[in-house]
């Protein structure tokens, strides 16, 4: 244990002295303070509204054929304003026009105008309002000739709490992004899977990546190596401990990083996710796999260069895979849908009855199918925990509805398929290194 | 029971035969030196003993066991050449790493890697970055890290190398130093000299072979040539001392005389005496480890029919003489 911890704390030395580690952890805190700049608000009704409009008014203005026409919402009634995730709420809709022609213009143009239209608008852009209710009402007396109006009633909300009502956050302390109003989890979600997993992951994975590459190399030098081997301890103990120092640095680097984003979120919002810590295993395994294919490079050609190419041009190669295999997947699955429905459809009958071209619809290439299939037991699954580590930020923040409506709802491989099939890629190449290491003379 | 032990140890490369059934012996409390040129195998050999390389064929034994398993190597100190230590260590941690591979405790560490340090002059510089340090001093280092876990057998490479001449001769007296407290010291040099001074034995490869060993004495003898000298203005019987059946030989105002197998020296000193001449000088020829070194290095090349083409000048080692 003490000569493992002594290899460990040299890799950690040899990390610090590039000042590689020291700039990651500084852009760690850089990050962790944009962070903390990140605030949300929220809003009512009427602001959600005046933001979903705002939209469609700017394309009115622009688009002379449309009479330019404007939406606004009036008369905004919450039953319970100190609790707007558990109000019923009442409103009109007003569209108006300069004069009637222009209201017939806009009309004509296919602008929302109608019921149904106005329906489907708010549908879509307050889908946590419950049981929507849209009827045309006569403008009141005065009003001018150009305007329609729409009462709208909804009675409840799918907002169970404070945390699913729409947030509108501030960046940088000052700067508001109205365009970006959602509920304060879907927020927050966007934050730490876009900032973190996604962007934050894959610099540190790639100045890891590089990083790492040097430490094997480094080790097998003339001049070095004799030092370490001539030392009481086995070649493979000694490769395996080195391949742990690497480790180190990811895991050093993902726990400050992926810590201190969950610390200044949690003071910050009050949402302590635990799920989300999770990333910082799921990343430094992720890590892994990647250092297992540096590392085995390494062993066999003394080079971090080759190391370093090698291994993103696997990393390359595991992600195209993914991305394949997640289409095969998707179109598989749609597929299996669409004829399940067309069976119940047709109340039974044969697919070889159906046109030719209705047959081929969804379908995926073989040689899509094919290479999905060979990889399948041999492709690390860096997707798969690439999945794994969003479906743990959303199952930290988002509702089952959020989830749903994000596609986050679809099973995922279990996780013993996905670690174990990633392990066996590991221990594949470690052993294969091991193996080499122990008989190469020198 | 020798420390070191090797019986028709190969070693082959592809199709380059590095070591062609070498067997050495060294018996505790030794210092070994081993004398080649660059690629004659001395490395090789210490790498096979210390399981840095495998041999191809025949056995190595290191204190008793098998070479080069990690228990072994634990009772071991190892100075590579051209060795490269991490340029972001002090002396100091260096040695704590090393410590801690070898499973020293922290107290234990700390107070040997201080002693050593001490040893080699560096105690001032022991907490500099290693990459601050000049050849001589990581050389010093190089032999720091080899001994300060208390070795039984300490294996060096060139410790002498880019070590300047007063730094040397600390080595030397370190290493004799070494060998009075019992620890056995194998070596590699291309300083013959260094060799001839510390060396109780010697072994000379050459082309993956050991060509000659023995002890320094042994090595350098060259039986029955005395060099003699009369004093001032007194002629030297040469053909008188022909006459006896021997070679004479002027050199300068000394005459070289060869013996015959067999033969003694007396004769001739009992004919100087009844001529009443006056011995001033008598010395038994020896020749330098360098003189025999080459002249192994010759006549196995000659044997193989390969030429060299360069000698390399070495620096020479300095003669033995014997004073009458």
């Amino acid at each position: 244990m003490n000569k493992f911890l002594a290899i460990l704390y040299d890799s950690y030395k040899e990390a610090v002295s590039t000042w590689v580690l020291q700039v990651m952890l500084g852009l760690s805190v850089i990050l962790m303070l944009f962070v903390a700049s990140i605030s949300f608000r929220m809003v009512t009704l009427e602001q959600t509204i005046g933001n979903a409009f705002g939209t469609v008014n700017w394309l009115s203005r622009s688009s002379p054929q449309t009479g330019g026409a404007q939406w606004m919402a009036e008369n905004v009634v919450a039953s319970n304003p100190a609790e707007p995730w558990n109000s019923d709420y009442t409103f009109d809709v007003v569209v108006k026009c300069d004069s009637p022609e222009k209201l017939k213009q806009a009309q004509d143009s296919g602008m929302p105008t109608t019921r149904e239209a106005i329906r489907a608008m708010l549908k879509e852009s307050l889908y946590y309002l419950d049981k929507m209710k849209v009827e045309e009402v006569k403008p009141p007396e005065g009003a001018k000739p150009s305007e329609l109006r729409f009462h709208v009633t909804t009675t409840g909300t799918k907002t169970p709490d404070r945390m699913a009502w729409p947030h509108e956050p501030t960046v940088l302390f000052a700067i508001d992004l109205p365009f970006f109003t959602q509920s304060l989890r879907d927020g927050l979600y966007t934050l730490e899977k876009k900032l973190v997993n996604d962007a934050g992951a894959w610099a540190t994975l790639l100045v890891s990546v590089v990083i790492t590459a040097g430490f094997i190399p480094n080790m097998l030098r003339k001049g070095t190596l004799d030092l370490y081997v001539s030392k009481p301890l086995s070649r493979p103990a000694l490769l395996i401990y080195k391949y742990i120092g690497g480790l180190t640095f990811v895991a050093i680097l993902t726990t400050v990083t992926v810590g201190g984003v969950w610390l200044v979120v949690g003071l910050r919002n009050g949402i302590w996710a635990p799920q989300f810590l999770a990333v910082i295993p799921l990343l430094t395994f992720y890590f892994a796999i990647l250092y297992a294919v540096s590392t085995f490079v390494a062993v066999f050609t003394r080079s971090s260069l080759v190391a370093i190419l090698v291994t993103v041009v696997a990393w390359t190669i595991f992600f195209a895979y993914g991305y394949l295999h997640d289409q095969v997947k998707k179109v598989t699955r749609e597929q299996e849908k669409a004829k399940e429905q067309l069976s119940k459809f047709r109340k039974g009958g044969d697919d070889d009855d159906l046109p030719p071209e209705f047959r081929k619809v969804g379908e995926v290439a073989e040689w899509a199918k094919w290479i999905d299939a060979i990889g399948r037991p041999v492709v690390p699954r860096t997707y798969d925990l690439d999945d794994r580590g969003i479906q743990l930020i959303a199952d930290g923040l988002l509702t089952d509805a959020e989830k749903k409506r994000r596609g986050l709802d679809e099973p995922l491989p279990s996780w013993w398929e996905t670690l174990g099939m990633s392990t066996g890629f590991i221990a594949v190449l470690l052993g294969l290194s091991c193996w080499r290491f122990s008989t190469r003379d020198g | 029971m020798p420390v070191v032990s090797t019986n028709e140890l190969r070693k082959n490369y592809g199709q380059i035969e590095a070591l062609k059934g070498v067997s050495v012996t060294v018996e505790p409390g030794q210092i070994y030196g081993l004398l080649g040129q660059n690629g004659a195998g001395k490395s090789t050999l210490v790498k096979i003993l210390l399981g840095i390389v495998r041999p191809t064929d025949g056995e190595a034994y290191l204190l008793g066991a098998t070479a080069g398993t990690p228990d072994v190597r634990r009772r071991v100190g190892y100075l590579p050449e051209d060795h490269q230590f991490p340029g972001y260590h002090t002396a100091n941690s260096l040695l704590d790493f090393y410590g801690r591979l070898y499973g020293l405790g922290r107290d234990d560490r700390r107070k040997k890697a201080d002693e050593a340090l001490a040893i080699v002059g560096l105690a001032k510089r022991k907490d500099y970055r290693i990459r601050t340090y000049s050849k001589g001093m990581k050389q010093r280092l190089g032999i720091a890290q080899a001994l300060f876990h208390d070795p039984e057998v300490i294996f060096l490479d060139e410790p002498t190398d880019g070590v300047d001449p007063v730094g040397r001769k600390e080595i030397r007296d370190l290493l004799v130093t070494l060998k009075g407290e019992g620890r056995t010291i194998f070596f590699n040099s291309h300083l013959l000299s260094e060799v001839e001074m510390i060396s109780d034995r010697v072994a000379i490869m050459h082309q993956g072979q050991i060509v000659r060993q023995g002890t320094v004495a042994d090595l350098t003898r060259q039986a029955n040539r005395f060099t003699i000298g009369l004093a001032t203005g007194q002629t030297f019987p040469a053909d008188e001392i022909k006459a006896l059946g021997l070679k004479v030989e002027a050199e300068g105002n000394f005459h070289e005389v060869e013996l015959a197998d067999g033969q003694s020296i007396d004769p001739v000193l009992a004919l100087l005496h009844s001529k009443g001449l006056s011995l001033r000088h008598l010395v038994e020829k020896k020749q330098t480890l360098e003189d025999v070194f080459v002249k192994m290095v010759d006549s196995s090349d000659a044997s193989t029919g390969e030429k060299r083409a360069v000698r390399v000048a070495r620096p020479v080692g300095t003669a033995r003489r014997v004073e009458a």
